[in-house]
C-alpha cells in the first residue's frame, strides 16, 4: 500500500510536471520566507536568554517621574542595606568619552564602571582571567573585539597594561580578564569593565542623578515579592531629598529577559515589540499565500483526478484509505517543498543579512522541525478538500460518461475563495510596502529644523579643571580653511547630554511646561542652521544674551537648594510655544518665562523644532541658552562649505592633537548620524519590499496554475461558444473578467486590513507620510495588471484554439 | 441463489422533477450464469448494474448477495465487498492515465492485504488470460481501444470476483475488437465466472445464457438462451 502510494506520487510529480513546478514553486517560496522572517522574530525573542541564570536576573529601576534603564547609585546602597544577601552590581556607563592608550594609540571609548560584584550577577564566560580576581581596583576586564582592537590578540594579554583618560585624570589599568565575545542578541553590553568603587562609582551621588544600571540576582520567590519589597525602599534612605519628592519615587523590577522589547517602551534603545509581531504576521501571511496555492492547486488537480478516484471506489477503496493516500501525496509535495525551501533560505541569507541588518544564521535544528510541521500541516489541509470531495461524490456517474465531471460549482468557489484570500494578502503587503518605502524616504529627506550637510560633531572631553581649552579649540578651527562656524554646546545633532529638564511657566498659565533647557554659544545656533521662525537669535552685544556659565548650576539645582541660573534672553522652540500655550511664535517674542519658580527669563526668538536624532519621536520642547566662555559636557559643532569632508577632518584632528594630547577625537558627520539613525526602518523597509514582492510572485505562480486549469477544462465551453459565433475575443475578455474578479474582490477586502495595520504603524512616528488613497489605487493597479499577465497568455490559447480541436478534445 | 433483487426502486430527484430510472425489479441470478441487458437508451440498464455493483444505492426495495443483505451495508462495508467480490468492466475503459497496465491491473489488489510476490503473479496470470503480457510496460494512451479493454478485463477478473459486471464492453469497440472481447467474457464464464453485462448489440446478446430485455426501468422480458 506505502510503496504504491509512493509510486502513485512519483508518477504524479513526472507526468504533471507543470502543476508539480507551480505547487512546489509556490509554497517553496512561502515556507523560505516564512522561515527567514522566523529566524528573525526568534532572533528578537531570544535576547539576553543565554545568559547564565538569565531568569533570575532583574534591572531595578528608580524613578520618579519617567522610568529610565538607569536608577541613581544610590539605590543599590539601599539595597545592600536592607537586603545585605542579594546579589547586586551596579554599573555605570559613560556618557561622555574616555581615552585609552596602549604605546602610542589612542582609543575615544565608552567604558562600564562596576563593583566588584558584577559577575555573581552576570555569570560571563571569562577566556581568559579568574571571575573572582578579575574585578579588582586598578584591573580593567576587556570584550575578545576590544582586546583585538587594543592589542592585537585576546589571548596571553593577562597583566598587560593600558592607560585610561578622564576627566582629565589617567590611570594605568593592567588587564585582568578577558571576556568571550557577547553574542549579538545580549542587552546589557560589557565591552570594557573597569572595576570602580568609592567616588569613581558614586560621582553622581544623588537620588535625582540617574546614572548607573542597577542589576540583581534573585530566587524567583524574592522576585515575586518584589513590590511588597521595594515598596518605600527609596523614602527609608533618602537622605538629600524632601520628604515630598522622596514620596515621588518607585522603584521596579524588570526581568532581564524582558528588557529587550521593555527598554524600547521608555525610550532607551532596544526594540519596538510591533516589529518582531509585524514580521511574524508578515511571514505567516507569506507562508499562507503559499500554502493557498498548494491547496488550490491541489484541489484543481483532484477534480482532473475524478475518474481515478472513481475507479478506486470501484475497486473497493474505502474513502479513509483514499483520503489518506491523497494527504499522504500532499505531504510528500510539501516535504520537497520544504527542501527547495531551505536550500532558497540557505543561499538568500547572506542577502537578506546585509539588506536588513538582522545578524541571523540558519540554525538546523530550529529550521528543520518548523519546516516538517508546516509540512505536514500543509499536506494535511491539501489533502482535506480533496478527501472530503471524495467521501461525496458516487463514482457511478463519472465512471459511465465519457466526459470528465465539473469538479462542482462548490469547487470552484473553493478556489476563488483561496485565490481572493491569497491576493488580499498580497495586496495588503503591497500596500505596507508602498506606504514603508515612502515614511521612510520622508525621513531621510525630512527638513531637520537645521542644514545637515556639511556639519561635523565631536565630543570634548569632560574635563572641568580645563574648560578653557574648548575656547582654544574652537578658535583654532574656526580658522580652518573652509571651515565656517565652530561652535560649543550642551546638545547637539547626533545628540550631547540632553539638556536638563526645568518646569517652566509663563503668565497666565498656571500649569507649568516641561523644557530641556539647553546650553550654547551665541555662535551655536547659526552653526547649525536653526531656522528662525520669530524674533531674532542670540547677538553677544546684547546684554543678557550670553552670559558666563553660573558657578556649578546643575548639581545645586537638583538637591533643592540654592539655583543659580541667573536671567538670560532665551530661544525657544515651536514645541516650547505650543507647550507654554502661545496663541502664535510672534506673541512669545518678549514675554518673560519662569524658570522652576525662580529665574526669569525673556524670550527673543522662536526656531523651528530641530531633530537630532530619534527620527521616530516628537521633539521635546525646548529652551536655548548662550554662554559665553567654556561649557560642561560640551559638544563641538563645525560647519564647513567648499572644502573636501578629508581635509576638514584631517585638519581639526592635527588641532585637536595640539589641544587634547591626551584623549583621542571621536569626529562624526552628522549625515552619517543621520543615516544611521533611519538605516533600522530603511532595512525593514528592504526586507518588507522583498516579502511582499515574494508573496506577490507566489499569488501569481498560483493564478497561472489555476488559469492552465480552468482554460483546459473550459476548452469544451470555448469551443461551443465559438461554434456559435463568438469571437476570440469575446471569449478573452470574458475568461479575463472572471479571473480578475476574484483578484478585485481581494483587493478590497485588503484595503481596511491595510490601512489599520498602516496608520498604526505611522502613528509610531512624529513627522509622518499621511496615508493617501494613492497608495491603495496604486497597488490594486500593479497587481491587477500582473494577474491580467500572468493569465493572458494561456486564456488567449484557449480561446484561439480552434472549436474543432475543442470539441473532439471533450 | 447467488443474487436476489426484489421491489428494487430508483428515484431520482432534483427540485421539481422525478425521474424513475428503476421501478420494481425483481430479478435473481444464479452463480455461473452469463445474462445480458438490453433496451433502449435511458431505460435504465446502466442504473441497474451500477446497483448490482453497489455503486449506486436503490432508493428502496431489497438487494442479497449470498447471505448478505446489502442495502444495509454502510459504505466501508461496500468498499469491502467490492473489493472481494467484484470485477468491473466499463464502456471508457476507465484506466488510469498515470499507471501502467501492469499497474492499473494490479490497483485491484492494491487494496487487499496480498504479498506482492502473490500480486505479481495474478497480474501476470490476468494479463495472459486476455493476451496484452506483452504490454505490461506501456502506459494505456499507447495501447488501442481494444486493448485497453482487455486490460479493464484484466483489471476485472485480477482479484478473482464472484460477479463480473460489464456496462457496454464492446460500446467503443469495433467488430474486431468487440468480438475478442467477447471471447474472452465466455470463456471467462466457462471457467465458472458470473458476468452480468449491458449491451445494445444483439448478436453479443446471444452469445449470453440468459437475457433480460427492459423498458422504462423494468423487466419487461427474461429469456434463456438456447446454448
Ligand atoms: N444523475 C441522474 N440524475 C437524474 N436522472 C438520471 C441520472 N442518471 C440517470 N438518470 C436517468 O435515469 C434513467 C436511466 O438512466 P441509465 O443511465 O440507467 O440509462 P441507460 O439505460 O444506461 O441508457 P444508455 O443506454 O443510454 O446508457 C434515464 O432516464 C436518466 O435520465
Ligand atoms: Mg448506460
Amino acid at each position: 500500500m506505502l510503496s504504491h502510494i509512493a509510486l502513485v506520487f512519483w508518477r504524479g510529480i513526472v507526468q504533471r510536471r507543470l502543476f508539480t513546478t507551480l505547487n512546489v514553486l509556490g509554497m517553496a517560496l512561502g515556507m523560505a520566507t516564512f522561515l527567514t522572517l522566523a529566524l528573525i522574530v526568534r532572533y528578537e525573542f531570544s535576547f539576553d536568554r543565554w545568559i547564565p541564570h538569565a531568569a533570575d536576573i532583574y534591572r531595578l529601576d528608580a524613578f520618579d517621574d519617567s522610568e529610565a534603564s538607569v536608577s541613581s547609585i544610590r539605590l543599590v546602597d539601599a539595597l545592600r542595606a536592607e537586603h545585605p544577601d542579594w546579589n547586586a552590581t551596579a554599573v555605570l556607563r559613560g556618557f561622555s568619552g574616555a581615552t585609552i592608550r596602549v604605546n602610542e594609540n589612542a582609543w575615544d571609548v565608552f567604558i562600564a564602571r562596576t563593583d566588584p560584584h558584577l559577575f555573581d550577577v552576570f555569570a560571563l564566560p571569562l577566556l581568559e582571567g579568574d571571575p573572582a580576581t578579575a574585578l579588582v581596583p586598578d584591573g580593567v576586564v576587556l570584550s575578545q573585539a576590544e582586546a583585538l582592537r587594543f592589542f592585537g590578540t585576546d589571548h596571553g594579554i593577562l597583566g598587560k597594561t593600558l592607560d585610561l583618560t578622564q576627566k582629565g585624570q589617567t590611570h594605568r589599568l593592567h588587564v585582568t580578564g578577558v571576556l568571550k565575545e557577547l553574542p549579538a542578541n545580549t542587552t546589557p553590553r560589557f565591552d570594557i569593565i573597569v572595576p570602580s568603587s568609592g567616588a569613581a562609582l558614586h560621582i553622581n551621588d544623588l537620588w535625582p542623578m540617574a546614572t548607573s544600571e542597577i542589576w540583581v540576582r534573585v530566587s524567583p520567590s524574592v522576585a515575586s515579592q518584589f513590590p511588597a519589597l521595594l515598596q518605600g525602599l527609596v523614602q527609608r534612605h533618602a537622605a538629600g531629598l524632601s520628604e515630598q519628592e522622596a514620596k515621588k519615587y518607585v522603584v521596579r523590577g524588570r526581568a532581564l529577559t524582558s528588557l529587550h522589547f521593555f527598554d524600547a517602551t521608555i525610550g532607551m534603545r532596544g526594540t519596538d515589540k510591533r516589529l518582531p509581531v509585524i514580521l511574524g504576521i508578515v511571514g505567516l501571511l507569506a507562508l499562507g499565500a503559499g500554502l493557498v496555492n498548494f491547496v488550490t492547486l491541489s484541489t484543481a488537480l483532484a477534480a482532473t483526478r475524478a475518474r481515478e478516484v472513481a475507479m478506486r471506489k470501484v475497486l473497493g477503496a474505502t474513502v479513509l484509505m483514499l483520503g489518506l493516500s491523497f494527504t499522504a501525496e500532499a505531504i510528500g509535495l510539501a516535504l520537497i517543498a520544504a527542501f527547495v525551501a531551505l536550500a532558497l533560505t540557505e543561499l538568500t541569507l547572506p542577502w537578506i543579512t546585509t539588506l536588513s541588518g538582522w545578524p541571523i544564521r540558519l540554525d538546523f535544528g530550529f529550521a528543520v522541525p518548523l519546516l516538517i510541521i508546516t509540512s505536514v500541516i500543509g499536506g494535511a489541509c491539501a489533502g482535506a478538500y480533496p478527501s472530503w470531495v471524495l467521501s461525496r461524490f458516487r463514482p457511478a456517474t463519472v465512471l459511465s460518461s465519457a466526459r470528465l465531471p465539473g469538479s462542482g460549482r462548490l469547487g470552484s468557489r473553493l478556489r476563488e475563495g483561496l485565490t481572493i484570500v491569497q491576493f488580499s494578502f498580497a495586496v495588503t503587503l503591497t500596500i505596507c510596502t508602498l506606504v514603508i518605502w515612502r515614511q521612510t524616504h520622508l525621513l531621510q529627506t525630512m527638513d531637520r529644523g537645521f542644514h545637515q550637510s556639511g556639519l561635523l560633531v565631536s565630543h570634548l572631553p569632560n574635563d572641568p579643571t580645563e574648560r578653557l581649552r574648548q575656547q582654544r579649540l574652537s578658535d583654532l578651527v574656526r580658522d580652518l580653511p573652509g571651515v565656517t562656524g565652530a561652535t560649543v554646546s550642551d546638545d547637539a545633532p547626533g545628540g550631547g547630554s540632553a539638556g536638563i529638564t526645568f518646569d517652566t511657566t509663563r503668565p497666565g498659565n498656571a500649569t507649568p511646561a516641561i523644557l530641556a533647557v539647553i546650553g550654547t554659544q551665541s555662535s551655536t545656533l547659526p552653526v547649525w542652521g536653526a531656522h528662525l521662525l520669530a524674533g531674532r537669535l542670540f547677538d553677544s552685544s546684547h546684554d543678557y544674551d550670553s552670559r558666563p556659565m553660573p558657578a556649578a548650576p546643575f548639581d545645586s539645582f537638583l538637591t533643592g537648594q540654592a539655583l543659580a541660573f541667573g536671567t538670560h534672553n532665551v530661544v525657544i522652540n515651536e514645541s516650547a510655544v505650543r507647550a507654554l500655550g502661545f496663541a502664535n511664535d510672534a506673541s512669545a517674542i518678549g514675554t518673560p518665562i519662569t524658570l522652576h519658580g525662580k529665574d526669569v527669563q525673556t524670550i527673543i526668538g522662536v526656531i523651528a523644532d530641530m531633530r537630532f536624532k530619534d527620527s521616530r519621536a516628537s521633539v521635546t520642547p525646548a529652551l536655548y541658552y548662550a554662554i559665553s566662555g567654556p561649557i560642561g559636557y560640551g559638544v563641538l559643532s563645525v560647519r564647513y562649505r567648499n572644502a573636501p569632508e578629508n581635509t576638514t577632518r584631517a585638519a581639526i584632528a592635527t588641532i585637536w592633537k595640539q589641544v587634547y594630547p591626551e584623549s583621542a577625537l571621536n569626529l562624526r558627520s552628522v549625515g552619517d548620524i543621520i543615516d544611521e539613525d533611519v538605516r533600522p526602518e530603511q532595512q525593514r523597509g528592504m526586507l518588507m519590499i522583498v516579502a511582499s514582492f515574494v508573496t506577490l510572485s507566489i499569488s501569481c505562480v498560483g493564478l497561472y496554475g489555476i488559469a492552465v486549469f480552468n482554460v483546459r477544462r473550459r476548452l469544451f465551453e470555448i469551443g461551443v461558444r465559438k461554434v456559435l459565433g463568438a469571437t476570440a475575443q469575446q471569449v478573452t475578455r470574458l475568461l479575463i473578467l472572471q479571473f480578475l474578479r476574484p483578484v478585485m474582490i481581494a483587493n478590497i477586502a485588503a484595503w481596511p486590513v491595510a490601512w489599520w495595520v498602516m496608520r498604526n504603524w505611522l502613528s509610531g512616528f512624529d513627522r509622518r507620510i499621511s496615508l493617501s488613497p494613492l497608495y491603495f489605487a496604486l497597488t490594486a493597479l500593479i497587481v491587477l495588471a500582473l494577474a491580467v499577465l500572468t493569465t493572458l497568455f494561456q486564456i488567449r490559447r484557449g480561446a484561439r484554439s480552434a472549436p474543432a480541436i475543442a470539441l473532439g478534445s471533450s | 441463489m447467488l443474487i436476489e433483487l426484489s421491489h428494487i426502486q430508483r428515484l431520482y430527484r432534483s427540485d421539481e422533477v422525478q425521474t424513475t430510472a428503476l421501478q420494481d425489479i425483481d430479478l435473481q441470478i444464479e452463480t455461473g450464469e452469463f445474462v445480458a441487458i438490453m433496451g433502449p437508451s435511458g431505460c435504465g440498464k446502466s442504473t441497474l448494474l451500477n446497483i448490482l455493483g453497489t455503486i449506486d444505492r436503490p432508493t428502496g426495495g431489497s438487494y442479497r448477495f449470498g447471505t448478505q443483505e446489502l442495502t444495509a451495508m454502510n459504505e466501508a462495508e461496500l468498499a469491502k465487498f467490492r473489493r472481494e467480490h467484484l470485477g468491473y468492466v466499463f464502456q471508457s475503459f476507465n484506466l488510469i492515465d498515470e499507471l501502467t497496465i501492469e499497474e492499473n491491473i494490479e490497483l485491484a489488489l492494491i487494496y487487499r492485504e496480498m504479498p506482492k510476490s502473490e500480486r505479481r503473479e495474478r497480474v501476470a496470470h490476468a494479463m495472459d488470460h486476455v493476451g496484452i503480457a506483452h504490454r505490461a510496460r506501456h502506459y494505456p494512451s499507447q495501447l488501442s481501444g481494444g486493448q485497453q479493454q482487455r486490460a479493464a478485463i484484466a483489471r476485472a477478473i485480477v482479484g478473482q470476483p464472484s460477479l463480473i459486471l460489464a456496462d457496454e464492453p464492446t460500446g467503443n469497440l469495433d467488430t474486431d475488437n468487440g468480438a475478442q472481447v467477447m471471447d474472452i467474457l465466455q470463456r471467462l464464464n466457462d471457467e465458472g465466472a458470473t458476468i452480468i453485462m449491458v449491451t445494445h448489440s444483439p448478436s453479443h446478446a446471444d452469445l449470453a445464457r440468459r437475457r433480460i430485455d427492459m423498458l422504462d426501468g423494468q423487466v419487461v422480458v427474461s429469456v434463456r438462451n438456447a446454448i
